[in-house]
């Protein structure tokens, strides 16, 4: 029964090997799809892959950062040159308006009048003027239009310097004249028409000058800001090249990915779509998860959907306890303790059957085999892959296979029965039936179709019917059987209502099985009478035992002489041979392992090398049978039993004192008794002679044991069996 | 340490997987031994026990790192012993060998915190195969 059950499973994991493509193809699909998930969300975790957009990035920052510097100079040299402008711009005025404080005073000198406001306003101006062409020439602090001081560039263009140049040449002798009226000395209005003159002479030409200055410092700073805006503009279309290609080059590689994990999750799609099998993966929740095969509610009902507990769904078709069992096993799959491999025979839905009910609501018994595989993420176990398969078809077969060799087993067992049979009897019966069936044939044949079939059939029947009866009186079960599936086919016609001749055709059919079958254990049955030798117990068991006493003489370095002598063992039945056979191994065993020295030690006692068993069974007068076991060797030394069994710590010294060497000898037929400290196929269990004591209480014989130390030990059991 | 033969075997012994088998039957025991014990497998065997007490003593003594156990023993069944040799060796890894008929008893042995399970009868591969894969 057992063994039916496990050749089933093996079937049913053949059957689907040759579908496992499939499975490890979507467990494959499967884990593709994983790492692409898992690689995409760790991205920004893992530089080695993605380092190119790292680069681009950091390049973008780097020209940003670039352009906002340019900003932040461009700004300041803006802002320099400015000031730089204005105050050009101021000097052109101030030379005008020192001229005209000049012409004021000359004119409030003729007129009368004081000339202290004009003289003042004069001062300032040319204060000013000169501290901001020394500004201009080697840079400085110059006080702007509102006062508050500003650091002024100095020019360093050549053509700057050369306007500087001339306007010095016309400025120094200018102030020169201007510095006595300045400083108000005594002769002052007399040198001041000397100033005036040279105001009024140079004055175009100062202006002219500071107006080139102006224009030059506009025009420098507008061709600088121009270059300015160039390289910004430069470093702006640099980070933008920068960002167009970060933008077409990751979302081409963005697009590429995605489309390797969409035709992953095409292709598993489409295998869930195909596969015969249900197969989904089982969350640690136990729960079904988002992807089912298209077959698996057809296997196991619509109530399996992505999300449902797996374990309920089978709910209503497992006993409880088995889908305790299962929900126990798929929890420890998801462990990492357990090995898969060693898992799989204890998988409680390897095999299940259940009953659905058909299209036509008939009730209908399905096999389902669900298996379960790790599925591992990092090494961890995520899912477990859950193959569902409807394996009725190959448990049907299965069973067919078994019980066709059932069958044959038992037509093999019914022929040896026959061929155990008598062969007197049985070749009598052979050609009896032979010649009934032949009968029945001639009947057949002879038949008119005009007459009813109900007589023919029932003279079939009775002639059937009296052969089975022979057969059974015979004990030939193989006939008997094979002419009661004659009778049944008789009935089986008789009772059919509008009978026709062509209904007839499957008896010569069943007359030529038989007389096939008789011809066949003829043949067989000749052959063996012809070839027949009596092997009688006596002499099997005279072989089995020399050859089992060579072989334990030969493993333990014994020499042995055995005589067996068992001519008596054929006069007991089957039941109580077995047991004399059995005692008197063990016996033998005893004695050549335990009784005979090694040939050193013989020879040293002064005994010859070779030791000698016999193994006799005695018929007495009085009906009583005797089986002895004698051997030449070192005795049973009643001083050794005791030190064994005060080593086994089963008794007590004071225990093994009160007993007489009788008693002591008598502890040997205790189980766990052994002298031998290592075990070997022989001896050394514990195990033997209590065996022995048991089949003597079986036999219902009595024991007695004659020995002599370093000479010999004699069992003898004795007993009757019944008349 | 001295370079000499005896030494190395020790050091040797030191990296090989040790291992204890439990088992009523001396056949199953003295079969699992020999196979073990054949070379192919990193193993070497440092106690054989007749009972789930014996396999404790056993533990307690010897260490082992593997054990092969039977699940229906006198003394002390297989899931007693389980419990027991896990409270006495956390790490220690467990292969249930028990006939097929034992499903039930099996999967609670492994609930218990035994790693595998082989069933009897078994072939001399699927013993080797089960012990390679408990010893890495």
């Amino acid at each position: 029964m057992q063994s039916s059950a496990s050749c089933l499973a093996c079937m049913g994991k053949g059957v689907l090997t040759s579908r496992m493509g499939a499975r490890r193809f979507f467990l494959h699909q499967f884990q593709i799809n994983q790492e692409n998930t898992v690689s995409l969300s760790l991205a920004k975790w893992i530089p080695g892959k993605y380092r190119q957009i790292v680069y681009a990035v950091a390049a973008f920052l780097l020209f940003d950062l670039g352009v906002l510097v340019l900003n932040f100079y461009t700004s300041y040299q803006i802002s320099e040159d400015a000031v730089s402008i204005n105050l050009a711009g101021r000097q052109r005025m101030l030379s005008q308006r020192m001229t005209k404080s000049l012409l004021a005073m000359q004119s409030d000198a003729l007129a009368g009048e004081p000339q202290d406001a004009a003289l003042e306003e004069l001062r300032t101006t040319v204060a000013l003027f000169d501290t901001s062409f020394r500004g201009f020439e080697s840079g400085g602090e110059v006080k702007g239009g509102d006062g508050t001081p500003v650091p002024l560039v100095a020019v360093a263009s050549p053509a700057g310097r050369a306007i500087l140049a001339k306007a010095r040449a016309v400025w120094d002798p200018y102030l020169a004249a201007l510095q006595p009226v300045l400083r108000g000395d005594a002769s002052w209005e007399t040198r001041l028409p000397a100033a005036v003159a040279y105001g009024r002479a140079n004055n175009v030409k100062l202006l002219g000058l500071m107006n080139d200055l102006t224009s030059h410092l506009e025009r420098e700073a507008s061709a600088k800001a121009s270059r300015l805006r160039l390289i910004q503009t430069a470093g702006i279309a640099l980070a933008l090249l920068n960002f167009a290609f970060i933008l077409v080059h990751f979302l081409r590689q963005l697009r590429e990915s995605d489309q390797v994990i969409e035709a992953a999750q095409q292709e598993t799609q489409e295998i869930l779509a195909t596969v015969k099998e249900g197969l989904f993966l089982l969350g640690p929740d136990l729960r079904i998860g988002t992807q089912v095969s298209a077959s698996l509610p057809g296997i196991l009902g619509e109530r399996a959907r992505p999300g449902t507990d797996f374990f309920e769904v089978l709910d209503e078709r497992v006993p409880a306890t088995a889908l305790q069992a299962a929900r126990d096993y798929a929890r420890l799959l998801f462990g990492d303790r357990v090995k898969e491999s060693l898992m799989g025979d204890l998988n409680p839905l390897s095999l299940m059957e259940m009953t659905q009910t058909n299209d036509r609501g008939e009730p209908q018994t399905h096999f389902l085999s669900i298996h379960f595989n790790q599925v591992r993420v990092g090494g961890r176990v995520s899912h477990l892959l859950v193959t569902v398969q409807d394996v009725s078809e190959q448990v049907r077969l299965e069973r067919a296979l078994a019980a066709a060799d059932a069958r044959t087993r038992s037509e093999t067992e019914a022929l040896l029965k026959v061929l155990t049979t008598d062969s007197a009897s049985l070749l009598g019966f052979l050609d009896q039936a032979r010649q009934t069936l032949l009968r029945i044939n001639t009947t057949l044949k002879n038949h008119n179709s005009d007459e009813r079939y109900d007589g023919l059939i029932n003279g079939i029947f009775r002639q059937i019917h009296t052969l089975k009866g022979d057969a059974a009186m015979l004990g030939l079960d193989l006939f008997e059987a094979q002419a009661h599936e004659f009778e049944r086919l008789l009935i089986a016609l008789r009772e059919q209502p509008d009978l026709r001749g062509n209904d007839l055709v499957a008896i010569p059919l069943k007359l030529d099985a038989f007389l096939d079958r008789l011809a066949t254990v003829r043949d067989i049955a000749e052959r063996l009478t012809s070839s027949r030798v009596q092997h009688t117990p006596a002499v099997l068991a005279g072989k089995r035992f020399a050859q089992l006493g060579k072989r334990i003489a030969a493993d333990h370095g014994k020499a042995v002489e055995l005589a067996v002598e068992l001519d008596k063992l054929n006069a007991l039945d089957p039941c109580a041979q077995t047991t004399v056979s059995e005692i008197a191994v063990q016996l033998l065993r005893n004695a050549v392992v335990h009784g005979i020295e090694t040939p050193q030690q013989r020879t040293q006692l002064n005994k010859p090398a070779q030791g000698n068993v016999h193994i006799r069974l005695h018929a007495h007068d009085n009906g009583e049978f005797e089986l002895c076991v004698r051997d030449d060797g070192s005795g049973l030394s009643p001083a050794r039993i005791r030190e064994t069994l005060l080593a086994s710590g089963r008794y007590t010294v004071e225990q093994l004192d009160q007993w007489d060497h009788k008693q002591l000898i008598m502890r040997i037929f205790e189980p766990g008794f052994s002298t031998v400290t290592t075990g070997d196929r022989d001896a050394g269990h514990g195990v033997g002679l209590d065996v022995v004591k048991q089949k003597i209480a079986r036999l219902g014989a009595r024991l007695s044991i004659a020995t002599r130390p370093e000479r010999f030990t004699e069992f003898s059991i004795r007993f009757t069996v019944p008349a | 340490m001295r370079n000499t033969p005896e030494a190395n075997a020790a050091r040797q012994d030191l990296t090989r997987v040790r291992l204890m088998v439990v088992d009523d039957s001396s056949v199953i025991r003295n079969r699992i031994a020999r196979i073990a014990g054949n070379g192919l497998l990193n193993t070497h065997i440092v106690g054989l026990a007749r009972n789930g007490l014996e396999a404790v003593r056993l533990c307690a003594q010897y260490q082992p790192d593997l054990v092969t156990l039977d699940l229906t023993m006198p003394e002390m069944d297989g899931i007693d012993c389980v419990d027991a040799l896990v409270k006495l060796k956390p790490d220690i890894r467990v292969l249930v060998v028990s006939a097929l008929s034992d499903k039930v008893t099996a999967l609670e042995a492994i609930k218990r915190g035994a790693n595998g399970f082989l069933f009897k009868p078994f072939t001399d591969e699927q013993l080797v195969q089960a012990l390679k894969e408990l010893s890495q």
